[in-house]
């Protein structure tokens, strides 16, 4: 009974220590997910309630063909300051699945974070009540699109979800003459930490191209970049000596009239991790056989040892074949009442030695 | 159809569960040997249960691996954590075939005699450890928390070998494995 009290009360102690709980508190990083993650960024999507968050989003630039424009967002509210982990996504409608911005026709150049990616995730600064993300991606056909932005964060274990009021956006053939980037131009999005960069840009229809750069909480630094061949320009920016995120969009001159592109940041971040994959899967495998050649080795030894003493140890079944095949002689000749032959075989000597003592 | 990501919360659950099961009743029998439970019922009760665990564990692990390829943000190995993963749950996988191996090979004697018993009980509990290494390690990287963060284990750093040495290591276990190969159908045709 004692026993049995023990046993509840270690369980009723571990089942007390532990949380239930739907979210994953510190998020799944960020990536290309649907919007509800394949419930990998809240563990059950039926369990999310929702937000009180008000997310607001503004788009720069017109939607021309394969040239890029931006979408800034912010939420805001209450809640969110309590809470220092949120996640934003850009999403393309409202079913939940094939709503990224690819299964769109729409591709994402940059995002705020240094990525390529329509879920974003980041932490609310403390006093701070909103949280804000941008992505810049470009239309790679012509379609209208609806376009949603919505928040994932946590709270008292508990999943929260919200999302925007959808803002349609058109695709427009892209018109003679207008100075525009290429269409098979990729922003840069990350660099390394302590190096000045040269930041490449290649456009159509463009004579001269003035770069506006910043960074958060500076003001507006203003150069001009150089032509290196037809359609090609090439600026700096300089080093930056801690994590940062620097954006710059460029004021493109032509024949046509002038444009200014949507703000591409670039992220300064630590290098990012790298290491020989043949070597790793090289270890990885030769630990596996490694482990099993040892237990196999350690154990067909121990294991020898123990079939050869077997083998050649065989004094308790000669012991037991000469008590057995020795039974003491029968008194007078004949079994004693009630005996079985094997039973005196086994026991004989016993019955002999009782009556030794009774005589 | 389901994503990979679930589909490897799925399996590496399977994974985790069976291994954990398999570990616990390794430790058991490991007591009851040595007296600190007394009950036979429960020596051949852990036996096979631990076994069995593992066997299942085995069967769920391969698709925890293949999943966890598709599911991972970026390819390839974009973080220490992702190199530890590979290192634990491969050296994992590969006591737990051997334990298994073992017990079917050699029967219940293995578990009679001290030192293989005692080699027996080690293999399974640490394969069962390294498993659980395996998904405290997954915890961290995909939700950046793990039961076991209070042992402050250092997921962040990798011991990774020259290929010289790597190579060495697994010729030494190709040769290992094939020794013991003839060395026990050499003991089974003297027994039989």
């Amino acid at each position: 009974m004692f026993r049995r009290i023990r046993v509840l009360l270690v369980f009723s102690l571990l089942v007390s220590v532990s949380t239930l709980s739907q979210a994953n508190p510190g998020g799944v990083g960020d990536g290309v997910f649907d919007m509800q993650c394949g419930g990998a960024c809240h563990g059950d999507s039926s369990l999310n309630q929702t937000s009180s968050a008000i997310i607001e989003f503004e788009i720069q630039g017109t939607p021309y063909l394969e040239q890029p424009i931006s979408i800034s967002a912010v939420a805001s509210g209450s809640q969110l300051g309590v809470y220092d982990s949120v996640g934003m996504f850009l999403l393309t409608d409202t079913t939940g699945h094939s709503d990224t911005p690819r299964d769109a026709g729409w591709e994402i150049l940059s995002d705020s974070n240094g990525g390529s990616n329509n879920y974003l995730e980041g932490i609310i600064d403390v006093g701070m009540d909103n949280f804000s993300a941008s992505w810049t991606i470009k239309p790679t056909e012509l379609t209208t699109t609806t376009f949603y932005v919505s928040i994932h964060h946590g709270g008292d274990d508990i999943p929260y979800f919200g999302i925007s009021q959808g803002f349609d956006l058109e695709v427009l053939p892209i018109p003679d003459n207008l100075p525009r980037i290429a269409a098979d131009f990729i922003p840069q999005t990350t660099r390394d930490l302590g190096v000045e960069t040269s930041v490449k840009l290649e456009t159509e229809d463009v004579s001269n191209v003035v770069i506006e750069w910043k960074i958060e909480g500076s003001t507006i630094t203003t150069v001009s970049a150089n032509s290196s061949e037809d359609g090609t320009w090439h600026f700096t920016v300089p080093a930056s000596n801690q994590p940062s995120r620097l954006q710059w969009r460029a004021i493109l001159d032509g024949e046509g009239p002038s444009q200014i592109t949507p703000w591409f940041t670039l992220v300064a971040q630590e290098p990012p991790f790298e290491v020989d994959e043949a070597a790793v899967y090289l270890q990885s495998v030769a630990l596996f056989i490694f482990v099993i050649g040892i237990v196999l080795t350690l154990q067909t030894r121990f294991s020898r040892d123990f079939s050869d003493q077997k083998q050649w140890e065989q004094t308790e079944a000669i012991i037991g074949q000469e008590l057995s095949n020795n039974p003491p002689p029968l008194p007078n000749g004949e079994l004693p009442q009630g005996w079985t032959m094997e039973q005196w075989e086994w026991y004989g000597h016993e019955y002999v030695n009782e009556q030794e003592v009774k005589q | 159809m389901i994503s990979s990501a679930t589909f490897h919360v799925i399996s590496t659950e399977l994974v985790v569960g069976s291994f954990a099961m398999a570990g616990l009743c390794f430790l058991l029998h490991a007591l009851c040997r040595y007296g600190v439970i007394k009950s036979n019922n429960l020596i051949q009760i852990t036996d096979n249960v631990a076994h069995f665990a593992l066997f299942f564990g085995i069967l769920a692990t391969p698709f925890a691996i293949i999943s966890g390829i598709s599911a991972s943000p970026n390819s390839g190995f974009s973080t220490p954590i992702l190199v530890n993963k590979m290192f634990l749950s491969m050296t994992g996988f590969g006591l737990a075939i051997s334990t298994l191996l073992v017990r079917w090979k050699f029967g219940i004697k293995i578990l009679q005699q001290r030192k293989t018993m005692l080699i027996q009980i080690f293999a399974g509990m640490s394969a069962s450890g390294m498993m659980l290494l395996t998904a405290s390690a997954g915890g961290t990287f995909s939700r950046g928390e793990s039961l076991l963060d209070i042992f402050s284990l250092p997921y962040d750093s990798i011991l990774l070998m020259p290929i010289t040495i790597s190579s060495l290591l697994l010729l030494s276990g190709i040769l290992s494995i094939i020794t013991a190969i003839v060395q026990i159908r050499k003991t089974s045709s003297v027994q039989h």
